[in-house]
C-alpha cells in the first residue's frame, strides 16, 4: 500500500512543508515522493521519502494544474496508490481537487490533521473543527504544522518517463513582488498599529519592520489614519478595510468598535496594548498586556531567527 | 403744489401709464414664468388644516414670529415688512394722480389711510435706517463678503420713503399758502422745512421727487423677482404651505389615497421617482424655497457641515434650485432636460456632508426645507445611480444580512442583558427598544445595562425583543437606501406588533424619531418614550431615589431629541444636579456630527464635526458630559480624546444609575460590574 | 462570449454555530451569496460590457427558496440569466458530487469561460472549481487576482510564494477569483427590480454518487471568548510564549 507525496522545492532545498508532509505520510505506507519543476532533480533528492520520483522538464518551469495533474495521476496509477498527499501551498490547494476528480477519489483541502486517527479541516472560518475517518482514495493537502519534518534518507531516484500533456497554459513570468506591498486584504498576515504607538515614527520603526520580518501586511486603525500617520489605505475597520487574515496582530489599538467591524473575521488575533481593559483583549485569541515598544523589537528579532 | 400736471405739452399720466405699463408688464411675465416652473414640480398636497395655516401664515408671515429671533436684522426687517404692509396702497394713489384719496375721503377713511401711510413710510425708514447700520457699520461675519446689491437696495428704499415724505408735503404747499395736514405728521415737518424754497425750485424738486420715486418702485417691482427680493412673493405659498409632518419626518417613497406608505411588495416601481436628480422630479413646495429664500444666511450660521469647513452651505442648495431653475428654466418649460443635473449643481460632496440634524430648517424664518432636499439627491445616487461613498457599502451589506450597521450576528444581540433578568419577547407593559449600538457597541451596552437596571429598580414591567430586534432603518433612510429602510420598517413593525407593543422605551433618539414619527407612515402605531423621560418621570414619582450628585455636568442635546424630538426638559430634569449649559443647548444645540449616517463616512481629520462640538464643551466648568444618544456617545468622546480633553462622556442612564440611593438595594450596583469601564480609541 | 459564472450559496459568516450530536445545527443558518463568487459575477459582468455576449449565473442548491432574492441581486450586477439546480439533500461539503453535477450542466451551455470565487467561505476546500474544469477537460487558474482579456486571449495574475504568476490562456478556460480581485458593484433599486425580469430558471436535479469523503464528527475549537492574557515574568517570556502559539495553535508561522 502505497502514498504519494507530491514535494516542491524552493530554491536548493524542498519545502519545510514538503517534508512535514512526508513525515505525515510515512506512517500511513510506503511513500513515493514526487517532485515535478525546471532543474529542480538535486534539491528534488533531498525530499524525506523511501522512493522519489523526478519529473524534471523543460516544459514543467512553472506550475500548470494540467500537466501536474497528469503526471501524479500516471504515478498513482502506476504504484497502487490509495493516497495522495501535499502541502496546503497554492500549488498543493491548486492540484490537490484536479488530481482527486482525475483519479474519482476524494478530497481534503487545509488539513489540520492527518493521520490514522482521522483527518481534521477547518470549516467556518476555523470556528468549527470538522473530522473524518481515515479512509484510502484520497487526495490530502495539509496545513502547515507542527509536525516535526521527516528526517532526510537516501532511497531510490527515478526520473519520471511518461506523457506530460499540452496544456493550453502558458505561464509568461513570475513577477517578484517585494515585501511590504502585500495587500491588506489579500495578506495572510495583518500586522496592524494603533494610537498606542504615539507618533508616526514608531509606525516606520516598529508596525512597518515587524509586518516585512513576518511577511504580513501593514495596517492601521482609524485613528492614525485620521491623524495622518498613514495613509488611508492601510485603515482597517467599518470605514476601511475589511480584512480575514490568519493571522491579525492589532498592536497599541484598544479596539473601537469600528475596528473590530473591520478585522473580527480573522482565523487568528493577537492583542499587544498596555491597557489591559482595552476592548480589543475581548477578540484577541491571545493577548500581552505590556509596552510595545519592548515586545515589538523582540518579537521581531525571535521571529527572524 | 402737486406732480400732477404736464410736461412738454403731455399730460403726466401718459408717462405714468406707459412706465406702469412697462413695470407691471415686466413683474407679471416675470413672476408668471416663475409660478410656471414651480408648477412643473410634484404634487404636494398640502392644501389641507385651512385654519391652522391661517393661524401660522398671521403669526409667521404677518406676525414675524420667527424672523425677530435675529434681534437686529429681525425687527430691522419687521419694521421695513409692517411699513410697506402699511404704505403699499399709496402707490395707487400717486399713479392715480390723488384719485384715491379722494374716494376715500368720500366713504369718510382718508384721512386714517393717510396717518397708516404715513406711519408706514416712517416705520421702514427707521427700519432701513437699521439694516444700513448693520451692513454699513456693525457688518457681521456672513456680510463681509456679501455684494453691494444690498446695499443699493437699502438706498434706494430709503429713496422711496423719503421723495414720498417731500411729494406729501409737497401737496401741502400752495402758491401763497401751506395748509399743514397734521394727519400726515411727518410730511408736516417735511413741508415745515420745504414751504420757504424758492417757489421754481420747489416746484422743480417736488416733481422730481415724485418721479424718482415712481421709478423706482416701477424699478422695484421689476427687480423682485429675479433677485432674493422674490421672498416679497416666495414666502406667501412657503409660509402659508409649510410642512404639518413632524420636523424631519421624512416622506415614504409612495403613499396611497389613504396617505399610508403603500407596500415594498406593491411599489409601482415603473412609475416612481427613485429620489430627485431633475429639477421637476422636487415638489412644487421644495420648488418654491428658492425663490422664497432671501439670504439671510441663518441656515450658514448653524449648519455643523458648514461650519466645519465642508463643501456643504444650505443656503447655497436653496439658492442652487432657484438658480437652476433661471438658468435653465426656458429648456425646462420646453420639456427638455439640461445636461447638468440637480446632483452636479449640489455637487455629490455637498450632498453627503448634511448630518440630517435640521438646525437650517429650524433656523430658517419662512420655512424652507433644506434637509429634504439633500436626502433626495441622495435617494437618487444610492437607489437610481448607485454612486456614494464607498463606507456606505459595508453598511448596507451589514443591515441587510444582519440588521445591524457593524454585520454583527444577529443572534448575538441580546448578549448585553446577559445576567440582567430581563424578559425576551414577552409581552409588556413596555417594550425596551435597545438599538444596534445599544446591543453590539461595548461602550453603548453599558448604557443599555443602566438603563435596564433602573428600569428593574423602578419596577417597571418590561421586556426586549432579543434576537427578533433589528435595527429601524433610519441610518439607511438617512443615507438614501430608503428601499432598504421600509423593508426594515416593516419587518421592525412585525417584531413589534408580534409582542402586542404599545408603548417603547428607548435610549436612542433616532430610535426615538423613526419609530416614533415615521411609522406611522407604515402602520406601526407606538408611544415611543425616550429613556431620559421615563427616567425623569420614575424619579418625579419618586420610584428612583436618585442622591444628588456632585459633579458639574453639561449636557449635550441629541438632534433627534431636542430640536427635532421637541424634548430639552426631561433629560435636564432627570440629571438634576448642577447643570452647566453650553452656548448652544436645547433647541438651538450643535449636531455632534454623527445623524444623517454620517457617523458610517469617512470625514476629513480637519473638518470635524465633532471636534467642533467638544470643543463647546470642553469650554464649560462640567467636569462631566452628559449624552444621550449613542451616536453623541461615539462623537463626543472621540471628539474629546481629539482636542486632548479627559472629560468623561456618560449617558444619562449612567449617571442616574451612579447616583442612585441604594440605601433599600445595595446590592444592585453590582450586577453591572460585570463588564470593566474602558474607553474606547 | 459566453461566460458561466458558479455561485454558491454559503451560510452566513455571523450566523450561529452550535454543535448538536457532532453536527453542525444548521436549521438557523441564513444563507448568502458566497463573496468570493460576486468577484466572478462582477468580472463577467465586466467582460460582457467591453465584449458583448452573455452572462449566466449558475448555482446549485437545495429547495429552499429563500435564497432567491439574493441570486437576483448577483443578476442585477449584469447578469443575464440564472439557473438554479436544486437537489435534494444538497451539502456544499461534498466537492466532488457538486462539480459533477454542475460540469454535467455546464457541458451544455458552450460556454468559453467559467468564472467562480476561489473558494467557499463555509468549507474553504478551494475544490469545485479545478475539479469541474477536469471534467470538462479545461484548464483552469485559481486564485486569481487580476484577469485581463485581449484579442481572445486571457491574461491572469495569481497570487504564489514568490510573486505573481503572470499565465496566458486562450478559451475555453475557468478561473476561480480571489478576494479583491475587482470592485463589485452595489447594484442601483432599479436594477434589482428589472433583474425581477429577467429568466431564472429552477431545475431539479438528482443526487450522484461521489468519493467525497463525508464528515464523521464536528467540534468547536477550543473557546476563545474572552481571549487568554499572555502571562510571563519579563517580556522576553511573554514574547516567548506568544511565538509558541502562534506555531503550535495559529499554525500560521
Amino acid at each position: 500500500m502505497s502514498v504519494i507525496v507530491v514535494g516542491e522545492v524552493d530554491g536548493n532545498d524542498v519545502k519545510e512543508i514538503s517534508q512535514q508532509v512526508a513525515a505525515v505520510a510515512s506512517g500511513m505506507g510506503d511513500v513515493i515522493g514526487i517532485v515535478m519543476g525546471k532543474g529542480i532533480s538535486d534539491a528534488a533528492m533531498k525530499l524525506s521519502t523511501s522512493k522519489i520520483i523526478i519529473a524534471d522538464d523543460e516544459a514543467l518551469e512553472y506550475y500548470d494544474p494540467v500537466k501536474f495533474t497528469s503526471i501524479v495521476a500516471q504515478i498513482v496509477n502506476q504504484n497502487n496508490a490509495t493516497k495522495v498527499l501535499m502541502g496546503a501551498t497554492t500549488m498543493g490547494k491548486d492540484l490537490g481537487p484536479r488530481v482527486a476528480a482525475e483519479l474519482g477519489w476524494g478530497y481534503l483541502g487545509d488539513c489540520l490533521e492527518a493521520g490514522n486517527e482521522g483527518f481534521v479541516r477547518p470549516n467556518y472560518a476555523g470556528k468549527v473543527l470538522a473530522k473524518s475517518n481515515t479512509t484510502d482514495s484520497v487526495v490530502l493537502s495539509i496545513r502547515n504544522n507542527a509536525y516535526p519534518a521527516g528526517e532526510s534518507w537516501s532511497g531510490s531516484v527515478e526520473n519520471f518517463s511518461g506523457e506530460i500533456p499540452d496544456s493550453g497554459l502558458t505561464t509568461t513570468t513570475i513577477e517578484n513582488v517585494g515585501a511590504g506591498t502585500i495587500e491588506l486584504t489579500e495578506a495572510s498576515i495583518v500586522v496592524s498599529g494603533g494610537r498606542g504607538l504615539e507618533s508616526p515614527e514608531n509606525y516606520d520603526e516598529h508596525i512597518r519592520p515587524l509586518a516585512a520580518a513576518m511577511g504580513a501586511a501593514a495596517g492601521a486603525s482609524r485613528a492614525i489614519v485620521d491623524a495622518g500617520w498613514v495613509t488611508h489605505s492601510h485603515q482597517v475597520g467599518q470605514t476601511g478595510k475589511t480584512v480575514t487574515p490568519d493571522l491579525y496582530m492589532a498592536i497599541g489599538i484598544s479596539g473601537a468598535i469600528q475596528h473590530l467591524g473591520g478585522m473580527s473575521g480573522s482565523k487568528f488575533i493577537v492583542a499587544i496594548n498596555k491597557d489591559s481593559e482595552a476592548p480589543i483583549f475581548k477578540v484577541a485569541d491571545y493577548g500581552i498586556v505590556g509596552d510595545l515598544f519592548e515586545i515589538i523589537p523582540l518579537l521581531k528579532s525571535k521571529l527572524e531567527n | 403744489m402737486d406732480p400732477f400736471h404736464d410736461y412738454y405739452g403731455i399730460p403726466w399720466y401718459i408717462f405714468i401709464g406707459i412706465w406702469s405699463f412697462i413695470a407691471i408688464g415686466l413683474h407679471v411675465y416675470q413672476v408668471g414664468f416663475i409660478i410656471k416652473l414651480i408648477r412643473l414640480g410634484k404634487d404636494d398636497d398640502r392644501f389641507n388644516s385651512w385654519q391652522q395655516r391661517m393661524k401660522e401664515f398671521l403669526t409667521d408671515w404677518l406676525g414675524q414670529r420667527k424672523v425677530v429671533e435675529d434681534k437686529l436684522a429681525g425687527y430691522a426687517h419687521a419694521l421695513i415688512f409692517w411699513g410697506f404692509l402699511m404704505l403699499v396702497s399709496d402707490v395707487i394713489d400717486l399713479g392715480t394722480g390723488g384719485l384715491f384719496l379722494r374716494f376715500l375721503h368720500f366713504i369718510y377713511l382718508g384721512n386714517i389711510w393717510n396717518l397708516v401711510v404715513d406711519i408706514g413710510y416712517t416705520m421702514a425708514g427707521i427700519g432701513i435706517l437699521f439694516a444700513l447700520y448693520r451692513r454699513l457699520i456693525v457688518r457681521p461675519e456672513k456680510l463681509k463678503d456679501a455684494s453691494m446689491e444690498g446695499v443699493f437696495i437699502l438706498f434706494a428704499i430709503l429713496g422711496i420713503v423719503i421723495t414720498a415724505f417731500i411729494v406729501e408735503a409737497g401737496e401741502m404747499i400752495e402758491e401763497n399758502k401751506t395748509h399743514l395736514n397734521y394727519w400726515e405728521p411727518i410730511g408736516v415737518l417735511f413741508a415745515i422745512q420745504m414751504e420757504n424754497m424758492n417757489e421754481s425750485f420747489l416746484r422743480t424738486f417736488i416733481d422730481a421727487s415724485y418721479w424718482l420715486h415712481m421709478i423706482l418702485i416701477g424699478g422695484f417691482l421689476i427687480e423682485i423677482p429675479q433677485t432674493k427680493h422674490s421672498h416679497l412673493i416666495g414666502t406667501i405659498p412657503n409660509v402659508m404651505f409649510q410642512d404639518h409632518d413632524p420636523l424631519g419626518a421624512m416622506r415614504p417613497l409612495q403613499l396611497d389615497d389613504k396617505d399610508v406608505a403603500v407596500k415594498t411588495d406593491d411599489l409601482d416601481f415603473d412609475n416612481l421617482n427613485l429620489g430627485v436628480n431633475k429639477f421637476e422630479e422636487f415638489t412644487w413646495r421644495q420648488l418654491s424655497d428658492g425663490w422664497a429664500c432671501t439670504a439671510c444666511a441663518r441656515c450658514q450660521d448653524v449648519c455643523p457641515a458648514y461650519g466645519s469647513g465642508k463643501t456643504l452651505n444650505p443656503m447655497q442648495i436653496i439658492m442652487d434650485v432657484k438658480n437652476y431653475g433661471k438658468e435653465h428654466g426656458s429648456l425646462l418649460l420646453a420639456g427638455e432636460q439640461p445636461e447638468e443635473t440637480m446632483v452636479d449643481r449640489f455637487t455629490p460632496d455637498a450632498i453627503w456632508a448634511c448630518t440630517t440634524c435640521y438646525a437650517c430648517v429650524d433656523a430658517c424664518p419662512v420655512h424652507i426645507e433644506h434637509v429634504p432636499k439633500l436626502t433626495d439627491t441622495r435617494r437618487h445616487l444610492v437607489m437610481e445611480a448607485s454612486d456614494f461613498p464607498e463606507e456606505l457599502q459595508n453598511l448596507f451589506n451589514n443591515l441587510e444580512r444582519n440588521s445591524n450597521p457593524w454585520g454583527m450576528g444577529a443572534h448575538t444581540r441580546a448578549d448585553w442583558a446577559e445576567g440582567l433578568e430581563i424578559k425576551i419577547g414577552e409581552p409588556a407593559e413596555y417594550l425596551f427598544y435597545v438599538g444596534c449600538a445599544g446591543s453590539f457597541d461595548d461602550r453603548n451596552k453599558k448604557v443599555s445595562r443602566a438603563t435596564a437596571m433602573l428600569l428593574k429598580e423602578a419596577g417597571v414591567d418590561f421586556s426586549i425583543l432579543g434576537e427578533m430586534e433589528m435595527c429601524n432603518g433610519d441610518c439607511a433612510r438617512r443615507a438614501g437606501n430608503e428601499f432598504l429602510f421600509q423593508m426594515m420598517a416593516e419587518m421592525t413593525i412585525e417584531s413589534l406588533d408580534s409582542v402586542g407593543t404599545l408603548k417603547v422605551i428607548t435610549a436612542c433618539p433616532h430610535c426615538f424619531h423613526t419609530i416614533g414619527k415615521e411609522y406611522e407612515k407604515y402602520g406601526g402605531k407606538y408611544e415611543v418614550y425616550h429613556h431620559s423621560q421615563v427616567l425623569n418621570e420614575l424619579k418625579q414619582e419618586e420610584k428612583l431615589n436618585i442622591n444628588k450628585f456632585e459633579h458639574k455636568v453639561t449636557f449635550h442635546d441629541p438632534c433627534y431629541l431636542g430640536r427635532i424630538g421637541g424634548e430639552t426638559e426631561a433629560p435636564r430634569q432627570a440629571l438634576g444636579g448642577d447643570l452647566i449649559e453650553m452656548e448652544r443647548h436645547g433647541q438651538k444645540s450643535f449636531c455632534c456630527g454623527g445623524g444623517g449616517a454620517r457617523v458610517w463616512m469617512e470625514e476629513d481629520a480637519d473638518k470635524r464635526v465633532n471636534e467642533i462640538r467638544a470643543k463647546e464643551a470642553s469650554d464649560t466648568d462640567a467636569d462631566c458630559v452628559a449624552v444621550g444618544c449613542p451616536f453623541c456617545m461615539t462623537m463626543m468622546t472621540d471628539g474629546l480624546k481629539e482636542i486632548g480633553d479627559g472629560k468623561p462622556v456618560k449617558d444619562i442612564s449612567e449617571i442616574m444609575l451612579e447616583n442612585l440611593n441604594t440605601d433599600n438595594n445595595p446590592d444592585i450596583l453590582k450586577t453591572n460590574e460585570k463588564e470593566p469601564l474602558s474607553e474606547e480609541v | 462570449m459566453n461566460i458561466v459564472v458558479l455561485v454558491k450559496m454559503v451560510p452566513d459568516t455571523e450566523s450561529r454555530l452550535e454543535i448538536v450530536d457532532g453536527k453542525v445545527n444548521e436549521s438557523g443558518f441564513k444563507y448568502m451569496v458566497n463573496p468570493y463568487d460576486e468577484f466572478a459575477v462582477e468580472q463577467a459582468v465586466q467582460f460582457k460590457e467591453a465584449n458583448g455576449g452573455k452572462v449566466t449565473i449558475l448555482s446549485l442548491f437545495s429547495n429552499d427558496g429563500s435564497i432567491d432574492t439574493d441570486l437576483r441581486k448577483m443578476m442585477a450586477i449584469g447578469a443575464d440569466e440564472a439557473i438554479v439546480l436544486r437537489q435534494d439533500n444538497y451539502r456544499g461539503d461534498k466537492p466532488s458530487a457538486n462539480a459533477t453535477v454542475l460540469s454535467n450542466a455546464i457541458k451544455e451551455m458552450e460556454a468559453d469561460l467559467i468564472i467562480g470565487g476561489v473558494q467557499g467561505i463555509d468549507y474553504y476546500q478551494s475544490a469545485t472549481g479545478p475539479m469541474i474544469a477536469h471534467m470538462l477537460g479545461i484548464p483552469h487558474i485559481s486564485g486569481v487576482t487580476n484577469l485581463e482579456l485581449n484579442d481572445g486571449k486571457f491574461t491572469a495574475k495569481r497570487q504564489v510564494e514568490g510573486g505573481l504568476q503572470i499565465i496566458e490562456c486562450s478559451n475555453p478556460l475557468l478561473v476561480t477569483c480571489q478576494k479583491d480581485m475587482t470592485k463589485v458593484r452595489f447594484p442601483a433599486l432599479k436594477d434589482i427590480m428589472m433583474s425581477k425580469r429577467k429568466p431564472f430558471e429552477s431545475r431539479t436535479v438528482e443526487p450522484v454518487e461521489s468519493n467525497d469523503v463525508e464528515t464523521a464528527e464536528c467540534s468547536l475549537p477550543p473557546a476563545r471568548g474572552g481571549g487568554m492574557i499572555i502571562e510571563g515574568e519579563s517580556s522576553e517570556d511573554k514574547v516567548d510564549k506568544l511565538i509558541e502559539k502562534l506555531k503550535t495553535e495559529a499554525k500560521v508561522i
